[in-house]
């Protein structure tokens, strides 16, 4: 049986990539939240400009493996604003802060997914957040709540 | 194209496919937010929270401003969209020994979010509402009714301003 060049080339290539697949799958990820809900409680808008959730710290962990010289990335992407009904408060009000690097501060965003670490290679790490809420007298009173989706990706 | 040919293709096809996948590791995790905004209202109004008015010449000066002028007002409320909030006035009579002077003889008069004038009563009055959260703000100038008619003597009476919103 003749093969031509070309697709002996792809056999060639097949049979090689069937056969890294195994190591190429080696890369592994995994990512904790030490709990699943916060809440920004009723506070004055004068004595309170910025409100902390009551359950911070929300610690974060992200674990990367198999990945050598691999870039991976955590980030938060809001599923939409605030919402209460009709109202909403924009994201962008919610904040945080986090330590220790490569954890860093930043704030929500519902379009673009927002960078809370990165790094090169393996990964054993968790980050200490803390989340706040600008306070404002515009806010329609009521009880708002929203989704944010926490991803971690390898390489 | 020939049935080998065609397997080889979809060989590599699939193993790229894996392989690309392979590549590529995800992980999620979810965190609800909650943000609880309730009632607040403040009115703010500057230090001394006092009217001074001046003795004058009733023919020269019938209408006599207080002493410390305009003074800025903010009035700060977070309700509901719909909800009104108000802002309202009341006094007592001025005083001096026995003598009383009508409270209905001091006016106000409001500029800004606030605009509005009226004479105070010991009742209460509606100096300016509005519907839903936020801040309003403007300066309020009060005057004495100056007259022939008033026994002499150092007059002292109380005004309250109140904002309200549910």
């Amino acid at each position: 049986m003749k093969v031509s060049p070309p697709f002996l080339t792809l056999i060639v290539l097949a049979l090689m990539l069937w056969g890294v697949q195994p190591a190429l799958a080696a890369v592994k990820v995994e990512l904790g939240l030490s709990r699943g809900a916060i809440n920004f409680p009723d506070a004055d808008p004068d004595t309170t400009p910025s409100i902390p959730a009551a359950e911070n710290p929300v610690l974060v962990t992200v674990k990367v493996s198999g990945n050598a010289g691999g870039d991976w990335r955590l980030t938060a992407l809001a599923s939409g604003d605030l919402v209460f009904g009709s109202h909403t408060i924009p994201i962008s009000n919610v904040s945080w802060t986090a330590q220790p690097l490569p954890f860093i501060d930043g704030k929500l965003d519902k379009a673009t997914p927002q960078v809370m670490a990165s790094g090169t290679g393996n990964a054993n790490s968790t980050g200490s957040l803390r989340l706040f809420f600008k306070n404002s007298w515009s806010y329609s009173t009521g009880n708002y709540s929203q989704v944010i989706i926490f991803t971690l990706s390898a390489p | 194209m020939k049935p080998l040919h065609i397997l080889i293709l979809i060989m590599t096809i699939t193993a790229l496919l894996g392989a690309t996948q392979a590549l590529a590791a995800t992980a999620t995790a979810n965190l609800s937010v909650s943000a609880t905004v309730g009632s607040w209202a403040r009115l703010d109004w500057p230090n001394p929270a006092s009217l001074t008015f001046a003795d004058s010449d009733p023919d020269n000066v019938s209408s006599i401003p207080a002493s410390e002028g305009p003074v800025g007002v903010s009035a700060k409320a977070r309700t509901g969209s719909s909800d009104m909030v108000t802002l309202t006035v009341t006094g007592t009579d001025l005083t001096s020994g026995g003598n009383t002077i009508a409270i209905t003889n001091v006016s106000w008069t409001a500029t800004g979010d606030f605009s509005s004038s009226g004479n105070i009563t010991t009742g209460s009055q509606t100096v300016k509402s509005w519907t839903g959260p936020g801040t309003k703000r403007g300066n309020f100038s009060h005057a004495l009714t100056n007259s022939w008619d008033y026994a002499t003597g150092t007059y002292s009476g109380t005004v309250t301003y109140t904002l309200t919103a549910p």
